[in-house]
């Protein structure tokens, strides 16, 4: 098995609304892979569609090499998968041990699998509670407790840390981390840009249901030359005046980017052709910048 | 069934430790405690005259005060009053699932869909078997302790089997209250949806078509309607509405509508 996600061409729409576009991932077994997005972007439609519960309108997603077609999902699949999605979905009468017993019965797990998941969630003094009885972190403990139970290949977990006191988020930051030197696959999807930043090996933006950049740890901080311009048409001519000089430059919603170390070095050059090609900058700047501004800035800035 | 064990342990221990039997079971012993009073008030006339109202609508609920009167009441109060309760079971054991949103990790197990919603009607046929039971034993108590005439082998043999059959039809008939719990991810929606059955039960029942309709049927087999008789015809709507119930509920579940 060569990938633990794999998405090709996936799109959901509710009714006129898209709300994954096209989206292409291929997510490698033991990466850490967190996917950033607005509220509303799209990131629990595509793992809601990752785990099966919603049929695309069209694409193709397989999980550790088995396509994902909803019902008929070979059920197998998900001895290897655990997730956690739009908060756990717990019964108010039972106890969190009651819980983690009726999952384990459904996995076909022995009793010391529970136990296992009360130590690493820090769940002991939980056993005998009642759900409508746990605060908010210590549901969100179980949660994890109950994806995590059958020792799963890959993790799906939407926003892991919700409700998380910032003792719980070190914890479960150390827990996910340990879980990727084991192998296992962790895509978690978050809008707390620190927590992605600090965890991710790769990093997905997704906005207005499109994948728009993935990114690495290496990328993030990296300096750049950043170019802005009058209009539109100026920017389109500008990127192609630089390409002809063999510097490619990224569109961007304000002008353009170029990551070429001869680019990022010399910006003096770079502004004496703009220059003569007629595609004057209105802004020139060399740039390192951190993911918030570089979410921000591909998002379409603070709302 | 791979997982229907598991699936059924599981749905078990959720039934065990909600409220929900123990309201079904307060209701059931709140009827067999009615029909004990009826069953008091038409034995003594004379002190039932003191009762007034109550005097007047145990006349004119045409019971005798013996073991066949009894007996027939308990068959009346599964076939009318069992839609609603039996059909309650349904709609919680279905329902909780959307009220505690679990139901998306009931989606992705490695038990198939189908193995849980047979746990799921298997739990709500033993619940409704054992109300049955408890309601016919607190009527049997009732008419122990108040003495009442008329009590042969036989008698006893045939309303019991009334009750029974009447309990059977009943929960075969009410299969469907899942899909509609399902469907519309509403408590409140299927059991308006069941009221609306028991208003066409009595509507069939009156006008001589009870035998026809699956929510009349248990009625026509307690013998409340002594016009009407069930035939072939009978049996076999409610043995179509059952399994449609049943048949369309995991169609349901294995559906693309399920994990929205």
């Amino acid at each position: 098995m060569s990938t633990a996600i794999r998405t090709r061409g996936l799109t959901h729409r509710f009714g006129r609304t898209t709300a994954v576009d096209g989206v292409d991932l291929t997510i490698a077994p033991g990466e850490i892979y967190g996917f950033l997005g607005r509220n509303g972007a799209g990131k629990t439609t595509l793992i809601r569609v990752l785990l099966g519960l919603i049929t695309p309108t069209s694409g193709e997603v397989s999980l550790l090499g088995t396509p994902v077609r909803g019902g008929r999902t070979p059920s197998a699949l998900w001895a290897r998968v655990g997730y956690l999605v739009e908060g756990p979905g717990l019964y108010p009468g039972l106890t969190v041990l009651e819980h983690l017993r009726i999952a384990a019965r459904y996995r076909g797990l022995a009793a010391a699998a529970v136990d296992d998941a009360v130590d690493r969630l820090g769940l002991h003094r939980y056993a005998g509670v009642r759900a409508r009885a746990l605060s908010l972190g210590n549901r969100q403990r179980l949660g994890l407790a109950l994806a995590l139970l059958h020792r799963p290949d890959l993790l799906i977990l939407d926003e892991p840390v919700n409700g998380l006191d910032p003792a719980g988020v070190v914890d479960v930051r150390t827990l996910l981390h340990d879980l990727a030197g084991d192998g296992v696959t962790v895509f978690m999807s978050s809008h707390l840009i620190d927590e992605v930043a600090r965890l991710a090996d790769r990093i997905g933006i997704i906005h207005d249901g499109g994948l728009v950049e993935e990114l690495s740890g290496e990328d993030l901080g990296a300096v750049r030359l950043v170019l802005n311009f009058r209009t539109p048409e100026l920017a389109r001519r500008a990127a192609a005046a630089l390409r002809h000089h063999g510097i490619d430059t990224r569109d961007e919603p304000a002008g353009l980017t170029a990551t070429d170390p001869e680019a990022v070095r010399r910006p003096d050059l770079v502004a004496t052709r703009l220059v003569s090609a007629g595609t004057p900058p209105t802004r020139l700047a060399v740039e390192a910048e951190d993911l918030e501004e570089h979410f921000l800035r591909l998002t379409g800035g603070p709302r | 069934m791979t997982g229907y064990r598991a699936a059924l342990a599981a749905e078990l221990l959720k039934a065990r430790r909600s409220k929900a039997p123990l309201l079904t079971l307060l209701a059931m012993t709140g009827a067999g405690a009615m029909a004990a009073l009826f069953m008091f008030v038409l034995a003594d006339p004379v002190r039932a005259r003191r009762l007034g109202i109550l005097h007047q609508k145990a006349q004119l609920s045409g019971l005798t005060a013996d073991w066949s009167g009894l007996l027939g009441l308990l068959a009346q109060i599964i076939a009318v009053g069992g839609l609603f309760v039996f059909a309650f079971i349904t709609v919680w054991i279905f329902g909780q699932e959307f009220a505690t949103g679990t139901l998306r990790y009931l989606l992705a197990l490695p038990v198939p869909r189908s193995a849980v919603v047979l746990a799921k009607f298997t739990v709500a046929a033993l619940w409704s078997a054992l109300l049955t039971g408890w309601l016919t034993g607190v009527v049997m108590i009732a008419g122990l302790a108040l003495d009442l005439p008329g009590a042969t082998p036989a008698l006893l043999q045939d309303g019991l089997a009334r009750t029974a059959a009447a309990a059977a039809l009943m929960l075969a008939a009410t299969t469907p209250a899942a899909l509609v719990t399902c469907a519309t991810r509403s408590h409140l929606a299927a059991l308006s949806a069941v009221v609306a059955a028991l208003v066409l039960a009595q509507i069939a029942a009156a006008l001589g078509r009870g035998d026809l309709l699956p929510w009349s049927v248990p009625a026509v087999a307690a013998g409340l309607t002594p016009d009407t008789r069930l035939g072939p015809a009978s049996f076999a709507i409610t043995l179509l509405t059952a399994a449609g119930g049943v048949l369309a509920t995991l169609a349901w579940w294995r559906s693309p509508r399920a994990g929205r």
